[in-house]
């Protein structure tokens, strides 16, 4: 298909398919429930154009069969799913689509520039040609720079430490139907965009594989760890999706160290995709139903609020032990691959006599990881359906409230999960999986599980204060790069002012030095030469009256009697040139200054030809 | 027979202007008819003898072997009659209406119709002594004009003029005498110095040229020796733009090229350290001028300011010495000409029909006199020098002559032109901008008394606005008739 | 150029010439339909202000000078179209009239001619070592005359091009931009932000391509320092978006920045790069037009011109709200809305193009840019949509057909020009191939 100015490229085959499929029935069943649970929100209307928008732009980029394709309907997916997140319009949920748009619009965009430096090495963007495109530049700085970007885009979608921080935010507030979905299937987007990095383009690299296997570690720890702590409902849920991203990166990083050898590694990624998706589903909408009909979502609000609900109870209980990975459950399936995967990897090591204690170590990671999964979710399902709650008031109006608390469309859609994951854990049963050495894994988990439990005795942990957005990423970027960053702009911005306010005064004053230097040298030199000329006029007029003896002296005093002869004899010649000197002094300075420099320029001359 | 002619084309308007206030005509009528005939008559006569009388050369007197009084008709000296005497009618059509209050009318047109054949008799000068004693005389017709207005501040500006022009001809004649002691001739029929250029000569030839170059240089308003002509402005507008934008300032401009095409000549020049400290005097005159009157807020004296940064364009483009520089300059040397005058002209309207004298005070009179701010408009955005007006083309050909010079003198000429570009936009359109977008709390009602003047004013201007457009589009004409000066300058070409 | 038409020989060299290729022909198509949405819209805002007749004279007026511009087959013809351009769309700027809008008028008037007079002086040198006025494929530089003057030239073609960019909002000559548009009237702004900016990016194609020509330019530090300014300029153009609030400020900001992006794909000098910028000049143009008749229309039924006073706007103008949010996911190049394929092909001609460091720097700035533009876009129209709890009711109401009916079609063009975008790519393709 051409559109958007280039070759779109769709393929349904293996994953892509069985993710689309998968996206078909998350919607069908979210959007089922929503019926209920939206009957009393407004802008109904926009939330389920947005569902659709967001559905048909998960299922392009699980259908594509190219990265830029996958890319288009990716920042799709990003926008429109925003919408969904922001539905309540509280102020925790404006606070939270801003992390979610910001993480979203960040990692679109070094996903895009991953995307450029990746199409401007390969020349291709085709993911079934990428192996052979990538292959001529394994272990270069360029692949791994593309990687890397494409790994901030896809990561921070998928929810991979560091830049899970949306998922605890976003999810709580959301509408329970859009959670399930966040949760369930458009973090696998992110992960399907890690498969094609760590499958196709940098398949077996080992310095890769450890970065991979590093986060990942963390991730499900950390996210293990945060849900234990949490003290609400959905954000248990959250950071357990945290953490349960955590596991299947592990899978796919193990994929990338054996180079895809590992079968055990790719079956357990996608079984354990397909899990987390049906599990979260399941779950996110039993807490929606929670929801819906408390208002509530603290723990110690909706504590004991199931006891009489033994549906819900059992439904909820599917997931609780698929996800923990209970023998017999779908769940355990897929952790033990996953597991299985790791130890074959370092048996394998073994054998060739090499380190093993970073593998060793993750393994144990994965199995307290799994522990920690099975306190914080049997927490929850002890918290919601066995104990009572500390306020027997509350408790009292839980017990006797009898009205249904779901329609039986509700009812029905809730239990296609449960069922499918019932079923998927049938399906392996007879499978060689059971034997002791897989079982031990689980087991050990479980034990470890419960002895937190134990440990912890139904006591609520303070949560945690520190939040990573909040104390690091928020500080650095509002308030230590944007405002330098804005600095420099808007040193740039007034440069060119600067210039011109700079210049245009500079170019003025100068302007007025040169204008000023004429005026002070004229003003200089022109009295210089009146009062020369002056002196030579007076010169001659004492010359006159060196000539006229005392006779001038003995008139002057009868100066008012005129007579011609005076006239002649220069008496009033001093009188007049007076008068001329009031009246038109500019004048005659400037005549004597012409003419002398006409005698001066003509002496000067006559005086250079004689000599010559 | 031709030889007299010139003579008649001199005289008729010095006699005409020196007999008005002996005839002291009572009626306004009257006096318009008798100078208009004479300009008219004179400009006429001027236009036949420029289109018929190549290469007539007139001797009056003998002063001394060498020295004579001798007209001759050139190219180069008809681009500046052509230019004089298209230019005086309209400026004494727009004169009667402005001078219409004035006192002692006589005298002012007498004197102003006297320039006319003064400036017309620098054109036809055979050689640089006779060019002198009619640059000298037109210092001194031009004097009363300056000072017509009898008060303290046009005395001053009077004298300071007076004082500039006999300081600067006084050099200048002294580096004629120069010229002469060592062999040259002034005769501008011979180009060059020819023998007299030795290599022991040559400084003292180097020294005579500057000399002529600064004493010239002071009626064409060279820096440091502008000072008077903002001064000048004083001076009632039919002078400030006839006389400080074409007769006496382009007099000055027109020696120099004189001295540079034909008593030295553009081989001697090219390339020599006079050529370029001349140069460099002429680039910094252009910023210099323009920001000044950038800075100035007083109408006339800005475009005075505007005046000097010009006058050094048409320096700049004589002073490459190349045949591309000439014709430039010349070009310059007329489309300033029109530019300038009719610029003048408005602001000369504005004084007259409102009083205002300051660029500030301006707000919303394009509403009141649309015609002159119309071709304001025009002008200033030929001088900026946008296509196809006028002003354009001859900018052009001045940085494209300083870039085919090639010289480093040539591309700071070409850097002075374009900051001397922007600032002229900044001085002139500040003005059309104010005029027609008063801006909020304006009073249209303070304008109500102030009306277009009548067509005494109004047909210069429009006249001009369409010689700048026309040329602007149309300059085939004129540029072959300019290319005409290359046969005498160059003659090698 | 084919079909060159003469239409007035001023000297030999000097001809007013006008002809078409298919880059101009371009240039005209988006002028063309931009001036004419907008003057649709401009219908209704005149009831906002005073002397429409002045307004719309010399709306028209700019509009005939911008498309001889882009029908201009010499320098020369271009030069006069690109002053006469400025002289007549100066009156938009001031037609408020009150003292600032006059200021930023001048202020206007001031760079535009400041960088109209370094493009002047390209002119004098490009006729002594040029060929020919006329634009040519490949530059009309004479090798031989050339020869020895290399690093002259090289200089002319920096400050003539850089001085062209005045217009285009090209760092450092960029000021007049914030300057002007908050104090004109919104299509007046609309126009000079979405169209005559286009006017200097045409003008430094002419100049990188057809005057001085990509053989002369390549892998020169006329190249680099021109990249350099661009990226300068599109960073600090968002940047400093990002941290305004006057709303249409930051819109002139965000103009100032994504012409950069056009002229970056210039500079690349690459068939690319180039198609990249002619398609993000086609898609800033509509999208930079329909942000500011958004604005007008807020401004004009509201009175806020501050984006922190429109909190909650989204509600009373959800049309007018819902285009700014297309628009805005326009521009920040969110496939598929328009915006997104020309900032890939900006980028991979820059990475083709392999020159050190700014190949890559390029994108990764384009990219930061385009977070920032997010960043400055987005809160608008959450904000406008979704005002968070507790904030007051605030007031407002849609606008007539007059003003939507443009906001409309330039919405509905960035969705479908972003969708279906082969047939303008595989025209401006052809465009560009021409110019090498």
């Amino acid at each position: 298909m051409d559109l958007c100015g280039f070759e779109m490229s769709f393929t349904a085959a293996g994953i892509h398919g069985l993710y689309a499929a998968m996206a078909c029935f998350m919607w069908f069943v979210s959007l089922l429930f929503s019926f209920e649970y939206m009957a009393h929100y407004k802008g109904k209307a926009q939330y389920y154009a947005f569902m659709l928008v967001t559905f048909f732009a998960t299922a392009g980029v699980f259908l594509s069969a190219d990265l830029l394709t996958c890319f288009v309907f990716f920042e799709v997916m990003s926008v429109a799913s925003y919408v969904l997140v922001i539905h309540d319009r509280s102020k925790g949920a404006m606070r939270a689509g801003e992390t979610y748009l910001a993480v979203a619009v960040i990692g679109g965009m070094v996903l895009l520039m991953g995307l450029f430096l990746l199409y401007q090495m390969t020349g291709t963007l085709k993911i079934a040609e990428l192996p052979a495109a990538c292959a001529p530049y394994a272990g270069t700085g360029r692949l791994y720079a593309a990687s890397i970007c494409m790994l901030v885009g896809f990561g921070a979608k998928a929810g991979l430490f560091p830049l899970h921080i949306w998922l605890p935010k976003a999810h709580p507030v959301a509408p329970a139907p859009a959670s399930a979905l966040l949760s369930g299937i458009l973090t696998k987007a992110g992960i399907y965009g890690m498969i094609v990095i760590c499958c196709c383009m940098l398949s077996g690299d080992e310095h890769w594989a450890a970065a991979i296997l590093t986060l990942a570690a963390i991730t499900m720890f950390l996210g293990a760890f945060l849900a234990l702590l949490s003290n609400n409902l959905k954000k248990t849920l959250a950071c357990s999706s945290v953490s349960q991203i955590g596991f299947i990166t592990t899978g796919i990083g193990m994929a990338c160290l054996t180079g895809g050898m590992s079968e055990m590694a790719s079956k357990g990624t996608v079984l354990h995709m397909v899990n987390h998706s049906l599990i979260k589903l399941l779950l996110f909408s039993c807490a929606g139903v929670v929801y819906m009909n408390l208002h509530k979502l603290a723990l110690k609000d909706v504590r004991g609020w199931g006891r009489n609900k033994p549906l819900l109870a059992s439904y909820f209980a599917v997931g609780v032990l698929t996800i923990s990975g209970v023998p017999g459950t779908s769940g355990y399936i897929s952790k033990t691959l996953l597991h299985e995967a790791i130890v074959e990897h370092i048996e394998e090591l073994e054998h060739m006599g090499e380190n093993i204690f970073a593998l060793k170590s993750l393994e144990w990671i994965f199995l307290i990881s799994g522990g920690l999964t099975f306190a914080y979710m049997t927490r929850l399902f002890f918290c919601l359906f066995v104990r009572k709650n500390e306020a027997e008031a509350v408790q009292k109006e839980y017990t006797n409230k009898i009205a249904p608390y779901m329609n039986r469309l509700s009812k029905f859609v809730i239990a296609l999960p449960a069922v499918a994951l019932v079923c998927t854990g049938a399906v392996y049963w007879q499978h060689h999986y059971y034997t002791w050495g897989n079982i031990k894994g689980s087991l050990t988990s479980l034990a470890i599980g419960a002895l937190i439990m134990f440990a912890l005795r139904g006591k609520q942990p303070a949560e945690l204060r520190f939040d990573l957005e909040d104390n690091v990423y928020r500080p650095v970027l509002l308030h230590g790069l944007i405002p330098v960053l804005g600095e420099f702009a808007k040193i740039f911005a007034a440069v060119g002012e600067t210039a011109i306010r700079i210049v245009m005064p500079l170019l003025a004053w100068f302007a007025q030095i040169p204008a000023k230097a004429g005026d002070a040298v004229a003003g200089v030199i022109i009295p210089f030469l009146a009062w020369l000329a002056k002196s030579i006029a007076g010169f001659a007029d004492s010359l006159v009256k060196a000539m006229q003896g005392g006779v001038l002296r003995q008139i002057r005093p009868h100066e008012e009697r005129f007579s011609p002869m005076d006239w002649l004899r220069g008496h009033s010649l001093a009188r007049r040139w007076q008068e001329l000197h009031i009246d038109v002094l500019d004048f005659a300075n400037s005549l004597s200054f012409g003419l002398l420099m006409a005698i001066l320029g003509l002496c000067i001359f006559l005086f250079y030809i004689i000599t010559h | 027979m031709n030889g007299i002619a010139i003579l008649i084309v001199i005289m008729l308007p010095i006699l005409g202007g020196a007999l008005l206030p002996l005839l002291d005509f009572d009626a306004r009528k009257a006096r318009m008819y008798y100078v208009m005939a004479i300009v008219l008559a004179t400009s006429v006569l001027c236009l036949s003898l420029i289109s018929g009388s190549e290469g007539t050369q007139f001797v009056l007197y003998h002063l001394t072997s060498t020295i004579d009084i001798a007209f001759r008709i050139d190219r180069f000296g008809s681009v500046f009659a052509l230019l004089v005497s298209v230019l005086w009618p309209l400026s004494t059509l727009y004169a009667f209406e402005y001078m219409s209050h004035s006192h002692k009318r006589n005298r002012f047109f007498g004197f102003f119709t006297m320039s006319f054949g003064i400036t017309l008799g620098v054109a036809f000068s055979g050689n640089l002594i006779t060019m002198y004693l009619f640059y000298e005389l037109l210092t001194l017709s031009t004097l009363p004009l300056i000072t017509h207005d009898g008060s303290r501040e046009a005395k001053v500006a009077g004298v300071k003029y007076l004082v500039y022009s006999i300081a600067g001809a006084t050099a200048a004649f002294i580096g004629m005498i120069a010229v002469l002691t060592r062999g040259g001739s002034l005769e501008f029929n011979v180009i060059g110095l020819g023998s007299a250029v030795t290599e022991a000569n040559r400084n003292f030839l180097d020294a005579a040229f500057l000399f002529m170059f600064f004493g010239f240089g002071v009626k064409a308003a060279l820096f440091p020796l502008h000072g008077w002509l903002p001064t000048a402005g004083v001076a009632p507008t039919p002078v400030t733009a006839l006389l400080h934008a074409v007769a006496v300032v382009k007099s000055g401009v027109f020696a120099i090229g004189r001295v540079v095409y034909y008593t030295y000549d553009a081989g001697y020049l090219a390339g020599s350290i006079v050529q370029k400290v001349a140069l460099w005097f002429a680039a910094f005159t252009i910023v210099y001028g323009t920001v000044m009157a950038w800075k100035e807020l007083h109408f006339k004296k800005r475009l005075a300011y505007s005046t000097v940064s010009n006058l050094s364009y048409i320096l700049f483009a004589f002073l490459l010495a190349t045949p591309q520089g000439l014709t430039a300059g010349l070009l310059h040397m007329i489309f300033h000409g029109l530019m300038k005058i009719a610029l003048f002209f408005v602001a000369g309207a504005v004084m007259h029909q409102s009083g205002k004298t300051y660029v500030t005070e301006l707000g919303g009179f394009a509403k009141a006199m649309p015609i002159s701010f119309g071709v304001f408009t025009i002008a200033s955005v030929a001088l900026i020098g946008v296509p196809p007006l006028c002003g354009f083309l001859s900018k052009y050909a001045i940085a494209v002559a300083a870039v085919d010079e090639g010289s480093v003198s040539g591309y700071l000429g070409i850097a002075a032109l374009l900051i001397s570009a922007v600032f002229t936009s900044m001085y002139l359109l500040t003005i059309v901008v104010k005029a027609y977008f008063p801006g909020e709390g304006f009073d249209p009602a303070s304008l109500k008394d102030v009306k277009e003047a009548n067509w005494y004013m109004t047909l210069p201007l429009i006249a001009l606005a369409v010689l700048m457009i026309v040329l602007g589009c149309l300059p085939g004409g004129l540029t072959q008739f300019i290319a005409g000066t290359l046969a005498d300058a160059f003659p090698g070409l | 150029m084919t079909n060159v038409y003469t239409l007035l020989k001023i000297t030999d060299k000097l001809t007013l010439q006008f002809g078409s290729d298919p880059t101009g022909r371009f240039f005209l198509c988006l002028v063309t339909i931009m001036w004419i949405l907008v003057g649709i819209y401009a219908q209704k805002y005149k009831e906002h202000q005073k002397h429409n007749a002045r307004f719309f004279t010399f709306y028209i007026l700019t509009w005939v000078m911008l498309a001889s511009l882009t029908m201009a087959a010499n320098y020369l013809t271009m030069y006069l179209c690109f002053e006469f351009m400025t002289l007549l769309s100066m009156p938009l700027v001031l037609h408020n009239g009150t003292p600032e809008s006059i200021a930023a008028a001048k202020k206007y008037l001031f760079y535009s001619i400041f960088g109209a007079t370094l493009g002047l002086m390209g002119m004098f040198f490009v006729n002594t070592y040029g060929t020919t006025l006329a634009f040519t494929a490949g530059g009309v530089l004479d090798p031989a005359k050339i020869a020895g003057h290399e690093t002259l030239i090289l200089w002319v073609a920096f400050l003539s091009i850089a001085g062209f960019g005045a217009k285009a909002g090209l760092f450092p000559l960029h000021a007049w931009l914030p300057t002007a548009h908050p104090v004109a009237p919104a299509p007046a702004s609309a126009v000079l932000s979405g169209c005559i900016t286009k006017a200097g990016v045409l003008c430094i194609i002419r100049l990188v391509y057809q005057i001085y020509g990509v053989q002369l330019l390549r892998g020169t530090w006329v190249q680099m320092a021109l990249i350099i300014l661009a990226l300068i300029t599109v960073f600090m153009g968002s940047m400093m978006a990002f941290g305004e609030d006057l709303m249409k400020k930051r819109f002139a900001f965000s103009t100032v920045s994504q012409v950069s992006y056009v002229l970056l794909g210039v500079f690349t000098m690459n068939e690319t790069a180039l198609l990249g910028a002619l398609l993000h000049a086609a898609y800033h143009s509509i999208i930079k037009d329909g942000l500011f008749l958004c604005a007008g229309t807020i401004i004009f039924w509201t009175h806020k011109e501050h984006v922190s006073e429109m909190k909650g706007l989204g509600r009373k103008m959800p049309v007018t709200f819902g285009s700014l949010a297309i628009f805005s996911l326009g521009l920040v190049g969110i496939p598929p809305f328009a915006g997104f394929l020309s900032k890939w092909y900006l980028a991979s001609g820059s990475l083709s193009e392999g020159l050190p460091v700014l190949s890559w720097l390029a994108p990764a700035i384009l990219l930061l840019s385009a977070l920032l533009t997010a960043g400055y876009l987005f809160p608008i129209c959450i904000h406008g949509f979704f005002p968070a709890e507790g904030e007051p009711e605030a007031e407002g109401k849609e606008g007539s057909a007059l003003m939507l009916v443009p906001i409309l079609i330039l919405a509905a063009a960035t969705v479908l020009i972003g969708i279906f975008a082969s047939p303008l790519k595989d025209a401006l393709q052809a465009a560009a191939a021409t110019m090498f």
